[in-house]
């Protein structure tokens, strides 16, 4: 089941979605975590990369 | 949640039936907040951990793309059902010095590098990543860049062997 869902932490709402597999047998869930636009500005429209670093 | 890098991943894994969970760092796109300079980022993770927990016995594979392999990986010792981590492009070169060490771990480590990345430099690859324990491997992607377009898919399936084989260990 895919569903989108807000984490809600003392802080913040974090912003997410998850598969829960219907395999009992899967132990594994994987936690995937994103590259951040603070460092990392894509401009694929523009047929063009742009690089922020701090 | 709109990276071609992690939506791939993220559609493979669906296709494999193995459960994941996405989500995006405080302050961006719907998350509230504002960046922290990883601090509040690495508590995000840990966030997402304890929610993944709340399902008894799960045990979590921490998979994280440039900026989130560094935040990412550093949760790997934050709880004993974290059993390993696959960094994709962990730029050591400008975050290592802070990050770097938290990532130390004997647990199960996949690294995916692109002989073309001048950002998580290639050519830096090999010295750092032979600073880390057994068990690891290295998967290099040949012809790819840090943003992998084009071999999404061939970046996903070895990460999904992966899963597969650590599941029979």
């Amino acid at each position: 089941m895919q569903s989108k869902l807000m984490i809600r932490t003392n802080e913040v709402s974090l912003e997410a979605e998850i598969f829960e597999s219907n395999n009992e047998t899967s132990e594994i869930s994987v936690l995937l975590c994103h590259p951040h636009p603070q460092f990392l500005l894509d401009i694929p429209k523009k047929g063009k990369i742009r690089w922020i670093y701090a | 949640m709109h990276n071609n890098v992690i939506s791939s991943i993220f559609d493979h894994l669906i296709k494999n039936n193995i459960s994941c969970l996405r989500f995006n760092f405080r302050g961006v796109e719907g998350s509230t907040g504002h960046y922290s300079g990883g601090i509040g980022e690495l508590s995000d993770v840990h966030s997402c951990i304890k929610f993944l927990q709340k399902k008894e016995n799960r045990k979590i594979l921490i998979c994280g793309y440039s900026y989130g392999a560094t935040i990412g990986c550093s949760a790997v010792n934050f709880s004993e059902s974290i059993i390993g981590f696959c960094a994709i492009s962990f730029p050591w070169d400008f975050m290592g010095k802070n990050f770097g060490d938290f990532s130390q771990t004997d647990k199960f480590k996949l690294f995916i590098q692109g002989d073309q990345d001048s950002i998580a430099r290639y050519d830096n690859f090999l010295s750092h990543y032979k600073k880390y324990l057994k068990p690891k491997e290295k998967i290099i992607i040949e012809g790819a860049d840090h943003f992998y377009r084009g071999l999404e898919g061939i970046l996903a399936e070895d990460l999904v062997r992966f899963i597969k084989k650590i599941q029979t260990i």
